[in-house]
């Protein structure tokens, strides 16, 4: 899929790849590939300043590794970008489901959020 | 440690093949990025490790060709770096911004004191005078200075805006805030240069407040010089 049909939701898939655990900017490549199964294969160097741009703006927290062998800057949420995430996917279903509704002839509902 | 040495630590692991293109890559980023060394090392010490790292997920027995799809993935060094180069302009903006605002109430007030208060500082130095008068005979005295703080202020909460919090929810580009950020510093080194220039023409008796505003005021005037001068530049290379 081309990086420009992406670019509006950039920023909720990145933030929903580091979800479940902090994870270093190759990684978030790699994740997103798999999760997609292989429709999302970003240029490699889209996301590292993509990251950087989250980071400015407070939604993800970047911290270098401590470990044994090379130094890695590895990402996580803060509890802005989990707020942020949550919004997002409310807002992406919303429209999705009405892009369904008019253009799937009727297949699919508009989705409302759970409480 | 420079950038050759640093690129050639970074590749160090790398199959010897494959290490001339990835450390040609990261020197010609390197050279592209602005901002403090510091800054510039930690960008180009993760971006080597995302070359690294796509180069070992490469199958192939080829490592000259699987460091040449690495970085042919990672673009353009120059597009590369004006990426980051927006980034750190934001980041830059906004630190710029906040010392300012945290920093200038106090400043304010210490010179305020100083020449309102001194034994050179005549009738204001009564103290039944109102701090509104002060204010009002102070600016009277300096009135480039009333002018430069409309100025200052709204461009360092611009520049604030450029990272953080604020950035969430005020459009602010980051050359906005780059160029907010050169405005509230270049501001505060006019003010505070008229400051301590207002200060030595008129002193006849330096008493230890308005040392100690001089002293404050010619360290800010440095610091507010380098980081205006560090916002134009990485707005220039954004």
């Amino acid at each position: 899929m081309r990086a420009e049909v992406l670019k509006g939701h950039l920023d909720g898939l990145l933030l929903s790849m580091l979800e479940p655990a902090p994870i270093h900017g190759y990684a978030v490549i790699e994740s997103l590939r798999a999760r997609s199964n292989g429709a999302f294969d970003l240029p490699t160097g889209t996301v590292y300043p993509a990251l950087h741009r989250l980071e400015r703006a407070g939604l993800v927290r970047g911290s270098w590794s401590t470990g044994p062998g090379r130094r890695r800057r590895v990402y996580e949420l803060t509890s802005a970008g989990r707020t942020s995430l949550t919004e997002q996917r409310v807002s992406w279903w919303q429209f999705a489901g009405a892009v369904s509704t008019v253009m799937g002839g009727g297949g699919a509902a508009a989705w409302t959020p759970a409480n | 440690m420079d950038t050759r040495e640093l690129t050639e630590t970074l590749v160090a692991d790398l199959d010897p093949l494959a290490q001339p293109v990835v450390a040609g890559y990261l020197r010609e980023f390197a050279a592209a990025l602005p901002g403090s060394r510091r800054a510039r090392q930690a960008i180009v010490t993760e971006i080597a490790d995302g070359l690294i790292e796509q180069i070992t997920n490469t199958t192939g027995p080829d490592p000259a060709a699987a460091a040449a799809s690495a970085v042919h993935a990672f673009g353009s060094p120059r597009n590369l770096a004006t990426q980051f180069a927006r980034e750190l302009t934001g980041k830059t903006a906004h630190r710029t911004g906040f010392a300012l605002i945290s920093s200038g109430p106090l400043i304010g007030a210490v010179w305020l004191l100083a020449l309102t208060s001194g034994p050179s500082s005549g009738p204001s130095s009564d103290v039944t005078v109102t701090l509104p008068k002060r204010i009002t005979g102070l600016f009277a005295a300096l009135p480039l200075i009333p002018l430069l703080l409309m100025m200052i202020i709204p461009a360092a909460l611009v520049a604030v805006a450029g990272a953080g919090r604020v950035s969430r929810f005020l459009p602010v580009t980051t050359g906005a805030a780059g160029l907010a950020g050169l405005v509230a510093g270049a501001g505060c080194v006019v003010a505070d240069g008229s400051l301590i220039v207002h200060a030595v023409m008129t002193a006849g008796v330096w008493s230890p407040l308005l040392i100690l505003a001089v002293t404050i005021s010619t360290a800010r005037l440095s610091l507010a010089a380098a980081a205006a001068r560090r916002c134009a530049q990485l707005r220039a290379a954004g």
